[in-house]
């Protein structure tokens, strides 16, 4: 027998779509199949009729119904009609923070934990359009930016929502608000060498005898035992500080540790281009200072003119939207339209796609697989525009054995789609990470005040509310029920208004 | 049809090989120049059926036969997945701004648009290869009542005579915000033209009374009449219909009393976002509505309206007509082509989808008799899809406007 | 054999270029000999002697005698007439524009002229001997233009042109009317009952110089002038090239803004597509917008871009006359014209070229401060 997780649900109160979207983890199962028509494991692999088993989070098989074992005691969810599906990765994005930009030109000792808002409608968002893993990275208005953080769209605080703290470093090749083009190049490089000339004092300070470093840590009450209390020789390929190891790691300011680790090559880094033109300043910055290896390319739509300068960097890219970038022609007076996920994609650029735009967001920049979606439209064969949301944004984020596809071993990531991935008509059902049912569409309230146009209930004038106690029993039943009792308030109120219409009319009249 | 010779002919001339030979074979075979038979999986006729694995015939700028078999006769051919009408969009909003507009009175209801738009826009191009053949173009809402609307085709020689499909098609009227942006009260001596009325919601629903009161007064007393007054005596007497730009809930309902109050016989709300409201009360007002483009958390309307995906789907079960559009993006996600796709998502039927960018508009600017669906003797203004149309995921291979082909599907890659 | 340039004392200090208002001494005759000669339609004539007397030419020829007794100007250089400025803002007292009102329909520019404006002086360094004086494009009418010399406070043509801008420019947002519908609305209703000077455009008796921009705007002027029959000119236009058929059906001519080097390699093609399309057409300057030498930068430009020496040549003079109005006057280097004559130290078009001599009606009003250098 199948069992939608709606029987855990029932009889839970939810008196709020928030713990609706977040309850499903508490709850859930230690043991879950996934049963659908069609399990599309990756870009161009599908099982017909497939299931998906996982236990404890992780899924342990996937295969055809019937060849698979499953076990008795696991709740089983989906059925014929679904698609399922890997969650979608999305590389990048500044949403769901208070404000995503921060004034302070280098300040990689900031940490975006502080600024994630775990309530943000953002996040329910990224759920409601099957985000499983999700970067979270400060704007590209900055020099050098704080840590960023990698979470799941599910959890009260950042604790729970955390796949990964303490993540890469946000810089800025583009010029921030009041800098210009030289300026910012200049800001970045005084950054480094700023951190050098520190390191070499500190190193200096050490040989001199002087012990003020030692007594500032101890002041602030840093850690100095232990690996602290060593010091170790710079790594990196970039520039190095000869000596270093003189100096106990725990005795370096703790401001430097982050740029320090960059130089060492032992961080990531998402660096902004929004110009083709700030394309090889980013890669030389990156070079210059030992990084380049773990740098990601953040690039806005004009930099397909600098899609050769790309490929031979051979780093891997993250485009953002719009997807189409239309620049006017100076002679003709036409508009010339290219496709960047195409330019880029003939480069042999291995790059994913963010839905966050560049510019003012339009009404349609919200949604990654919709991005993915107008990247086939333009020319992007669908199997790259897929693994441009889930194999490729997981390899970015050096999550390529968790996320990104259905495979034994991974995380429990998958979603259940109503129909072709990437269709405009397909939605997606439920989302369930690493096991657990996060997500269900007939309970997501938000959505039904977007696709049934009734207010949250709580919200709603009329009497709405008293139909919201769904029963056991099919989905389709309890969703029947529920337009009926909507329908009818709605009905209700309508005749109330027009009344008053009919009054004021006359009034007026 | 497949004659190699006219093929040959063809594609010499449009792909401009040789001017002397195209300018030769124009005077000697123009017919033959502007044939084309089209042949695609499905025919989205939006006239009432879908024809599969059929066949369209184009012959000098007019859609010649629609059939299930093919047809024979000249033309090259062109072999795609799908091919629906020239998409319409009654709220391009492609305008020279203040300047297509006159601030001097609330009410320039006489002033026709066309008198001020630019039809050099490279707007108008990124329309129509985006598929969209025919626009209204209306005067921007910074009066009360702005003007004549006129539809016109988005490409061909750039001439309003040329281009134009109908003048006057709407008379174009704005609640909301906009109209009385800026405007406010004088103390002392007035310092600035926008000294004047009307500076809120009220003001400008009684600047469209009183322009009414004035027309029916002047029924009266023919004495009374002006160019103003008689713009509105159109509208009374349902030869146009009133254009309405109503976003917000209370400024549909203003729309709506506007209607009964003078029993106007045609109404058309644009950017409609939050009709879903009160479906009934524009049921009731004999309504058509325009919507804004979608987004997919519903919010970023006009006066911050609250546009939900089912919009589109609602109305429809209700009854009522409407059309979509895309307010000339230039994202290709919000675009009308696939606006009919996001109404989709949240639950229209594809065929309503479909009319809801063709022959609904067409019906609403009353030029259905040329465009808006795939009939014999109408405008050969075609797009050809390389799969579903209105997916996202699909692209525009081809569009043909008045028979000519502005984007090949056979370059396409 | 050329011989180098030779003044006499006496018209050399003729020209003292502080009192252009009023030259003092009348212009008795005079020749000059050029090496080489514009002299307006058909090709340079070589050698050519130019008879003035009384501020007129009387003869031009090769191998014309020179009267006994006559002073003679050799020049090793080319000679042409003076340049014509189709529209200036130049030496108008009191600025340009009223923006108080859109419609000034009576105002004339010639009651703005002071011919004593230290702005003239710059004029006829670049060998400008004649400017158009138009209003700035901020009324839809401006006023009727003027014709004036830049030397001696003559005025030309007291009634030009009735500029009408039919311009972004003249829809200010603050005064009726602000949009282009509206504005032709009022101008219909001026022209369906005309008085005045509309009238006497509406007649055809005078021209309109229709101020105007991008495509939109000209295509607007062109079913505008041809609604009521007007006659003229559009100025600006600068894509004009692109509607050469629609222009030359309209028979109206065209004055394009001056050209300087940043101007785009579209509005140069766009001259010369005109010029090739038979369209009459000059150029305006623009002053003290614009540096005097941009006239002949403009030309030069579009000679680069393809545009035949003479015809350049022939938009500063005999063209930029005609859609003046002024062509039986001056222009040319034609017998019974006026003496506005600009010697050049070599090809007027090449800019290392410069105005040595200028004469306005005869009289020697610029001269270089060191005569032409000397060829052997």
């Amino acid at each position: 027998m199948q069992t939608t997780p709606s029987h855990f649900f029932a009889r839970s109160v939810l008196a709020t779509s928030f713990a609706l979207l977040t309850g499903g983890l508490a709850l859930g199962a230690d043991k879950l199949v996934i049963e659908a028509g069609r399990v599309i494991t990756r870009a161009g692999h599908e099982i017909k009729d497939g299931v998906i088993v996982i236990e404890n989070g992780r899924i342990t098989k996937v295969g055809k119904q019937g060849e698979v074992d499953k076990p008795w005691d696991a709740t089983v969810i989906g059925g014929p009609s679904f698609v399922a599906f890997p969650g979608f990765v999305e590389a990048q994005t500044s949403r769901g923070l208070d404000r995503p930009n921060e004034n302070i030109d280098v300040a990689p000792f900031l940490d975006i934990r502080d600024s994630i808002d775990p309530i943000n409608f953002a996040y329910e968002d990224y759920l409601r359009h099957g985000v499983t893993t999700l970067n979270v990275q400060q704007g590209g208005n900055c020099v050098i930016g704080g840590r960023g953080m990698i979470v799941r769209p599910v959890g009260m605080t950042v604790d729970e929502m955390a796949v990964r703290p303490d993540y890469a470093l946000k810089l800025s090749a583009s010029p921030k608000t009041g800098k210009s083009a030289a300026t910012q190049s200049m800001a970045l490089r005084r950054a480094f060498d700023e951190l050098k000339k520190r390191l070499e004092k500190q190193v200096q300070d050490k040989k001199d005898g002087k012990a003020r470093d030692k007594r500032e840590a101890m002041f602030q009450g840093r850690e100095l035992e232990g690996e602290k209390a060593k010091g170790r020789a710079m790594d990196g390929k970039g520039w190095r500080v000869d000596g270093l190891e003189l100096v106990p790691r725990g005795e370096l300011d703790e401001k430097d540790l982050q740029l320090l680790e960059l130089v060492e090559g032992k961080r990531d880094a998402f660096v902004w281009c929004a110009a083709a033109m700030d394309v090889r300043k980013a890669l030389d910055l990156a070079k210059q200072n030992g990084f380049l290896e773990r740098t990601t390319l953040v690039l806005a739509g004009d930099c397909w003119k600098a899609a050769d300068v790309v490929a031979a960097s051979g780093r891997p890219a993250i485009l953002v939207p719009p997807m189409l970038h239309v620049e006017l022609d100076p002679l003709t007076g036409k508009e010339v339209e290219t496709s960047v996920p195409k330019a880029f994609a003939e480069k042999g650029v291995k790059f994913a796609i963010a839905s966050e735009g560049f510019g003012p967001t339009t009404p349609s920049q919200q949604v990654l697989w919709y991005q993915a979606a107008l990247a086939v439209g333009q020319g992007l064969p669908r199997d790259k525009a897929i693994a441009a949301i889930t194999t490729v944004p997981a390899e970015i984020l050096g999550l390529a054995d968790r996320v990104g596809s259905l495979e034994a071993g991974k995380d429990g990531n998958v979603l259940l789609l109503d129909g072709e991935p990437l269709s405009i008509r397909t939605h997606v059902e439920f989302v369930i990470i690493e096991g657990k049912t996060a997500y269900d569409r007939s309970k997501d309230i938000r959505a039904k005040h977007l696709l049934e146009g009734q207010e949250p209930r709580g919200t709603s004038p009329a009497g709405v509310d008293g139909a919201s106690d769904a029963k056991p029993g099919s989905k389709q039943d309890a969703l029947k029920k529920d337009e009926a009792a909507e329908k009818k308030a709605a009905e209700e109120q309508r005749k109330a208004d027009e009344k008053k219409h009919y009054e004021s009319s006359e009034e007026r009249g | 049809m497949n004659d190699p010779t006219n093929n040959s002919r063809a594609i010499r001339s449009w792909l401009g090989h040789g001017a002397l030979a195209a300018c030769v074979l124009s005077s000697l075979a123009l017919a033959g120049d502007k044939s084309w038979l089209i042949k695609a999986h499905k025919i989205h006729t939006a006239a009432g059926d879908t024809i599969e694995d059929g066949f369209l015939q184009v012959t000098d700028g007019r859609i010649t036969a629609v059939a299930g078999v093919s047809m024979g006769g000249g033309g090259d051919m062109l072999e795609v997945a799908a091919v629906t009408p020239g998409l319409i969009d009654l709220s391009v909003r492609i305008d020279l701004g203040f300047d297509s507009v006159e601030q001097s009175t609330e009410t320039p209801a006489s002033l026709d648009v066309e008198n001020g738009i630019d039809l050099w826009d490279p707007r108008f191009e990124r329309e129509l290869k985006s598929g969209v053949t025919t626009v209204v173009v209306s005067p921007p809402d910074r009066a009360v009542i702005g003007g004549w609307s006129l539809a016109l085709k988005t490409g061909g020689p750039p001439t309003l005579e040329k281009r134009r499909v109908a003048p006057r098609v709407a008379l174009r009227a704005a609640i909301g915000d906009e109209p009385s942006d800026g405007n406010r009260p004088a103390f002392g001596q007035p310092d600035s033209f926008y000294n004047r009325r009307p500076t809120t919601r009220m003001g400008v629903e009684w600047v469209l009374r009183k322009s009414f009161y004035d027309a029916l007064a002047a029924r009266k007393d023919a004495a009374l009449a002006t160019d103003e007054t008689r713009a509105f005596e159109e509208v009374l007497a349902g030869k146009a219909p009133l254009f309405i730009a109503a976003s917000t809930t209370q400024d549909i309902r203003t729309a709506c009393f506007l209607q009964r109050e003078f029993k106007l016989p045609r109404l058309i709300i644009d950017a409609a976002a939050e009709a879903w409201k009160d479906p009934q009360m524009v049921v009731q007002s004999g309504a058509a509505v325009v919507l804004p483009p979608f987004s997919f958390g519903g919010r970023g309307g006009v006066d911050g309206a609250f546009h939900a995906w089912n919009t589109a789907a609602l109305l429809h079960e209700r009854g009522l007509t409407i059309a979509l559009s895309g307010h000339n993006s230039i994202e290709r996600g919000d675009r009308l082509a696939v606006q009919p796709g996001l109404a989709m998502h949240g639950g229209l039927p594809f065929d309503a989808a479909l009319a809801a960018v063709t022959i609904n508009p067409a019906r609403m600017a009353g030029i259905d008799g040329r465009v808006g669906s795939i009939a014999t003797g109408k405008d050969a203004d075609l797009v050809l899809w390389d799969g579903r149309p209105f997916e996202p995921s699909s692209r525009i291979v081809g569009v043909l406007l008045d028979g000519e082909l502005i984007v090949d599907p056979r370059t396409q890659k | 054999m050329l011989l180098p340039a030779l003044l006499t004392t006496l018209i050399a200090t003729a020209a003292t270029p502080a009192n252009r208002a009023a030259p003092a001494t009348p212009a008795g005759p005079l020749a000059i000999r050029a090496h080489k000669a514009y002299v307006g339609a058909g090709p340079a004539i070589e050698d050519c002697v130019v008879l003035i007397d009384d501020g007129r030419i009387r003869e031009v020829g090769r191998g014309v005698r020179v009267p006994d007794g006559t002073p003679l100007v050799e020049h090793a250089g080319v000679l042409t007439a003076g340049l014509v400025a189709c529209g200036s803002y130049d030496g108008i007292a009191g600025g340009t524009t009223d923006v108080t009102r859109a419609y000034l329909p009576e105002a004339r520019l010639a009651d703005a002229f002071a011919p004593a404006h230290p702005d003239f002086e710059r004029l006829l360094t670049a060998g400008i001997t004649t400017v158009v004086l138009v209003p700035r494009p901020e009324n839809v009418i401006g006023g009727v233009t003027a014709v004036v010399k830049t030397s001696g406070g003559t005025i030309v043509k007291r009634d030009a042109q009735l500029a009408v801008a039919l311009s972004t420019n003249a829809l200010l947002f603050n005064r009726e009317p602000t949009s282009y519908a509206q504005a032709l609305v009022q101008l219909d209703a001026l022209l369906a009952r005309p008085q005045g000077t509309l009238a006497r455009a509406k007649a055809g008796e005078l021209p309109v110089l229709l101020q105007v921009d991008p495509e939109h705007e000209v295509a607007r002027a062109l079913a505008f002038a041809k609604k009521h029959g007007l006659k003229g000119a559009l100025y600006g236009a600068e894509r004009a090239g692109e509607m050469a058929a629609e222009i030359r059906e309209s028979g109206l001519g065209v004055v394009f803004h001056p050209l300087g080097l940043g101007s785009d390699k579209r509005a140069r093609r766009s001259v010369v597509a005109l010029s090739e399309a038979g369209v009459p057409f000059a150029f305006a300057l623009e002053a003290p917008d614009h540096s005097p030498e941009d006239l002949r930068l403009s030309a030069a430009l579009c000679v680069r871009a393809g545009l035949p020496v003479e015809a350049g040549l022939q938009a500063l003079t005999a063209g930029a006359a005609r859609i003046a109005g002024v062509a039986d006057k001056l222009g040319r280097v034609e017998r019974g014209l006026a003496a506005d004559l600009v010697l050049w130290s070599g090809e007027p078009l090449d800019l290392a070229s410069r105005a040595t001599h200028v004469y306005v009606d005869g009289v020697l009003v610029h001269s270089a401060p060191s005569a032409a250098p000397a060829k052997d």
